[in-house]
């Protein structure tokens, strides 16, 4: 049985025996706010900006404003950075800017009828070094496991991620396919996994902090995933794409985790770990990381 | 024949007389054959039928020795008056009686509840037996937390439960003490009871603020319960048979004058009911499927004390509670079956010394154990097609405290009161986690364990005067220090406390404190519901102790026509708080747990109105407070958002009348605002919704009525028994247990709550003998 389950079978026994009773939503905020997310990087040159007008319950569930017409002013050390609209639709707005770790990122946006929002993040420094091994797994046939170890500061909170990428190599059609793995979270009869996941523009994204820092001042930390055994003809083979996140990024995902899994949290049982946000006066989240690379990894199956 | 009964009743007259003649009663023949005037300790009970003979006494000595010896009361007299009081009470009254001394001369008997007036304590109230005996009481049984739950500056957290959240602390930041040892689950059966037995209680000191500094150790409140000595001359008892639970009581000398016992014992007997019940059940249910559910809690408590000689005594004092719940799951046709067991409880046990080394010089020294363990467990076993299979997991949590302490009571002078002391605390935690996965007649396919243990050494030392400059202003200033040592750090706190009364008349002081408080320990909990299987856990080399500062001050008058009126303020902050932001797991880590939780701050202001009118018969009482409590926990929110519970108004209005010696009534009703929860706030296109802060909404203002009676009547042997009707939540108000948000068809937002406690009737019969 599941360690959740308990729980959740007493709350149902309650409940199913408690009386439900309606009553009137008043939120105590009131005003309209803008939502923005903005997740600049140094893993591309290209990034996706999403600015929304969120409006407040108490003022009806309708959005009367398009986000286009959400006037925004994106800065990268004090230069403007240049928006294009997104025609994909994943976005409102593409950004096309090379970001450096140690730049300040500050974005404003604001709209008539809403509260106007800003925020300001700073690209923090790449992880300078660290090592891998990529090891066959033990609990499944075609489980491979990577195991990274690298410095950190334990007098710092500092954030980290990873994202495993796999290259599939076809030596009689000479072609070859690059694309991030689907890293799974592990999970025992009690145990938190040590990391969590995410999804960032279709990349599958570990994240975690450092807590469980070593007294030497290195960290461990293994991720798994399925892979393929080399085929007559194709092979694979693995790079980690080792990233510093802001301590936002990782607050904000964190508490969008939660959102989706903290059953407890939503009947208020359970603290609204869901409710971070970074932009002053708005809701959303500007976030930021850094990568390092890893040299190619030879396929453990 | 009738001569015969005639001359019995004649001889036995003076007994008969004596038997029903209440203390009071008897207090007042004294005045007024000899004209001296009383001062009684308010928790003698002094409406209770005496046990002494006077109507033989020749002199105002042999009266009152006779009086006292056979009440166990000890007496002191001077040219003005006498005072009562028991014999093991501290010396303070020689303080009180030198500032009261022109006002006890206008009165004859006066009992000293004006002594909380009188202290600087700010944010203290004392409950004694008979106060809880004529109180609420839940379900027939009076009960500590529910009382205090009513008090002004205290939320009671979620319904039924035995939360305690103190001038916007947390359920685990109250130290509670029994008879000096420190106790850490505090409630049975989910909290519907609490772990005291109100028959034993002598006394019971609330702190929620201008802590003295003897205690520490938690940030927002102190209930310090002492148990009741049993009686040195005579044996007497009670027992009480309750709609869910038991209770009996039993106390005596052993030596008589010198050494005595109190035993109460309580057990639950819902599983008597529920068992057979479900049996029946089980047997008409086709599918062959069966449920079978065990609860029940007990608890003992036992005091010996022994009067060594004048001057010194001795007593041994014992505490065991434990619940258990066992719920059996039988599915026939697939062979599968399931048990959960969830149990918890405490075992203390403390030794103490007690010296009057002079006059003016008292100890106290003690020895204790302290023991809580819980455990949450399941166990299945089913069929998977081929194999049988088995698996079994479970959690333990346990703590244990050993401890030693000295505390010093010292009057040098009338100007001065000065306690001091130490402690030495050795607290080890062992919690354990286990889990096998097995299939039959193999070995373990999966097996999990996991244990950790954790030791902190936490020495203490206080000093606190309380000193009375003049007689309109006295000043406590004290001193605690503590430290506590953890594998790889040491902690030290310095905890100044100040605490300050100008008398403005008679009737009318100011007071004013200050405290700083440090707390080395945390229940570390993924959920709000006070679970009692939640992990106790220290402070680590990278968790620091949680911290708080409170200031509070308010004006408190005894008015005419016995009208108290006490309105208070406090503003509190605290540092160093933990919540859960960890991956929504039943349980932490047990090694690393410190990594799914984040470090915050709080605090909380408000200010609180007692009016009260209190008689011999009636006591009537509104309490009014208007409170905010907030957070920040940067990592759920960058700005200061409401606690949950964050009650911005909380109104108790409570009355107890006793209509003469056969009927008294109770009545309770209270409401606050409601308990705050996370819900969409904002909606961007159709379905994407977010929140814009913790908290931001309020579920329903909270309100029930609870009323009671106690039919009282004197048994042909000259008992008294006790019948109580009692209803809890009279107009049977669901209030939300817990709620949350939805969008309706209409595209409106709608809360719902879901209540779960209805009106509870109950019904009790005590007899006391």
């Amino acid at each position: 049985m599941k360690k959740m389950n308990i729980l959740l079978t007493l709350l149902a026994t309650i409940v199913s025996a408690g009386c439900e009773q309606e009553f009137k939503i008043v939120d105590t905020d009131g005003e309209n706010r803008i939502y923005i997310e903005f997740l600049p990087s140094t893993l591309s040159d290209w990034h996706e900006l999403t600015v929304i007008g969120a409006k407040s319950i108490n003022n009806g569930a309708q959005n009367d404003i398009s986000s286009y017409d959400i006037k925004v002013r994106l800065t990268a050390d004090g230069e403007e950075v240049t928006l294009e609209k997104d025609n994909t639709y994943r976005a409102t707005y593409m950004a096309y800017h090379h970001f450096e770790p140690g730049q300040t990122i500050s974005i404003e946006a604001e709209a008539k009828g809403y509260s106007k929002a800003y925020a300001q993040c700073i690209i923090p420094e790449p992880v300078k070094e660290f090592s891998t091994k990529v090891e066959k797994g033990e609990d499944y046939p075609d489980e491979i496991k990577v195991t990274i170890e690298y410095p950190d500061n334990p007098e710092t909170k500092d954030m980290y991620g990873a994202v495993m990428v796999q290259e599939e190599w076809n030596e009689a059609q000479m072609t070859g396919f690059i694309d991030a793995v689907n890293l799974q979270m592990s999970y025992n009869v009690f145990d938190e996994s040590a990391y969590r996941t995410m999804t960032l523009r279709g990349k599958k994204i570990a994240y975690w902090n450092d807590a469980q820092v070593t007294e030497n001042g290195r960290q461990k930390i293994t991720l798994s995933f399925s892979g393929v055994k080399n085929g007559p003809d194709v092979t694979y083979r693995f790079k980690v794409l080792m990233l510093k996140t802001s301590a936002d990024f990782y607050r904000y995902f964190d508490g969008q985790w939660d959102k989706e899994s903290n059953i407890l949290a939503s009947m208020g049982l359970a603290s609204p770990t869901f409710t971070f946000t970074n932009i002053t006066d708005g809701l959303g989240i500007l976030g930021s990381l850094s990568h390092t690379e890893s040299e190619w990894m030879e396929n453990p199956l | 024949m009738k001569r015969l009964a005639f001359f019995l009743l004649l001889l036995a007259f003076p007994v008969i007389l004596s038997g029903q003649e209440s203390l009071k009663e008897q207090i007042l023949r004294i005045y007024e054959r000899y004209g001296m005037n009383f001062v009684y300790d308010e928790t003698i009970d002094v409406d209770a039928p005496s046990s002494a003979d006077i109507s033989q006494t020749e002199s105002l000595e042999e009266a009152l020795e006779a009086f006292a010896n056979g009440n166990g009361l000890i007496f002191e007299t001077n040219s003005k008056f006498i005072v009562l009081k028991k014999a093991d009470r501290v010396r303070d009254y020689i303080i009180f009686i030198e500032e009261q001394r022109d006002t006890l001369s206008e009165s004859r008997i006066t009992a000293l509840s004006d002594r909380d007036r009188n202290t600087t304590q700010t944010g203290l109230m004392k409950i004694d037996s008979r106060k809880f005996k004529r109180g609420f009481a839940f379900m027939g049984s009076p009960d500590v937390i529910k009382t205090l739950q009513m008090m002004p500056g205290v939320s009671a957290g979620t319904e039924l439960m035995s939360g305690l959240y103190v001038h916007g602390g947390t359920g685990t930041d109250n130290l509670f003490l029994l008879d000096g040892v420190p106790l850490y689950q505090v409630s049975h059966l989910a909290g519907l009871f609490s772990s005291f037995n109100t028959e034993v209680i002598d006394n019971l000191d609330f702190y929620k603020s201008g802590f003295p500094a003897r205690y520490g150790g938690r940030l927002s409140s102190v209930v310090d319960v002492t148990t009741r000595r049993g009686d040195m001359y005579e044996y007497k008892g009670m027992f009480t048979l309750g709609a869910i639970d038991g209770n009996i009581q039993f106390e005596g000398p052993i030596v008589k004058g010198k050494t005595s016992f109190n035993v109460a014992l309580r057990r639950s007997w819902s599983d008597l009911i529920t068992t057979p019940a479900l049996m029946l059940a089980n047997r008409k249910n086709g599918d062959g499927s069966k449920v079978f559910m065990n609860y029940a809690f007990y608890d003992g408590n036992a005091g010996i004390t022994h009067i060594i000689d004048s001057r010194n005594t001795l007593s041994f004092n014992f505490y065991m509670g434990r619940d258990y719940l066992r719920i059996r799951m039988e599915e026939e046709e697939l062979d599968n079956n399931m048990r959960f067991v969830l149990n918890w409880g405490n075992i203390l046990a403390s030794l103490k010394w007690e010296c009057d080394i002079s006059d003016e010089l008292r100890s106290r020294v003690m020895i204790y154990n302290s023991s809580n363990r819980s455990k949450i467990g399941i166990e299945m076993e089913g069929a998977d097609g081929i194999e049988t299979l088995q698996m079994e997991t479970a959690n333990l949590t346990r703590v244990n405290d050993l401890g030693v302490k000295g505390d010093f009571d010292w009057i040098p002078s009338p100007y001065h009161h000065i306690r001091f002391g130490g402690a030495y605390q050795y607290h080890i935690y062992y919690p354990e986690r286990y889990s096998n996965f097995i299939t039959a007649g193999a070995e373990p396919i999966f097996t999990y364990s996991d244990k950790a243990r954790y030791d902190g050494h936490e020495p203490t030392v206080y000093i606190e005067d309380e000193i009375n400059a003049t007689g309109w202003f006295k000043v406590n200033a004290g001193l605690r220090a503590a430290t506590f040592s953890v594998p790889g750090k040491t902690y030290f706190a310095v905890e100044p406390r100040l605490a300050l009364r100008f008398q403005i008349s008679s009737g009318i002081s100011l007071k004013a404190s200050y405290t700083e408080m440090n707390q080395f320990n945390h229940q570390v909990a993924t959920n709000y519901m006070d679970l009692p299987t939640n992990t106790w856990m220290p402070v680590t080399s990278k968790i620091r102790p949680m911290h708080s500062r409170q200031i509070a001050g308010g004006i408190y008058m005894n008015l005419p026509e016995d009208i108290v009126l006490n309105i208070e303020g406090y503003w509190k902050t605290m540092d160093r708080l933990l919540e859960y932001t960890g991956a929504n797991a039943l349980y932490p880590p047990l090694d690393e747990w410190k990594s799914s939780f984040s470090e915050g701050e709080g605090r909380a202001y408000g200010t609180e109105v007692e009016l009260a009118w209190r008689t011999d018969r009636t006591d009537l009482a509104a309490y009014y407070t208007l409170a905010w409590n907030e957070r920040h926990f940067a990592d759920i929110h960058p700005l200061w958002y409401p606690d949950r519970n964050d009650h911005r108004h909380k109104l108790t209005l409570a009355g107890s009348h006793r209509f003469g010696k056969r009927l008294d009534v109770y009545a309770a009703w209270n409401w606050h605002s409601g308990s705050r929860i996370t819900g969409y706030s904002h909606i961007s296109g159709e379905h994407d919704f977010h929140y814009s802060r913790p908290n931001n909404i309020k579920m329903p203002p909270y309100h029930r009525l609870d009323i009671g009676m106690n039919f009282r009547k004197t048994t042909r042997r000259g008992n008294e028994s006790i019948w109580n009707l009692s209803v809890y939540n009279v107009y049977c108000r669901m209030n939300p247990f817990f709620a949350f948000v939805t969008k309706g068809e209409d595209g409106e937002f709608i809360g719902t709550s879901i209540g779960i406690i209805p009106i509870i009737p109950s019904i009790s019969y005590t007899l006391r003998f």
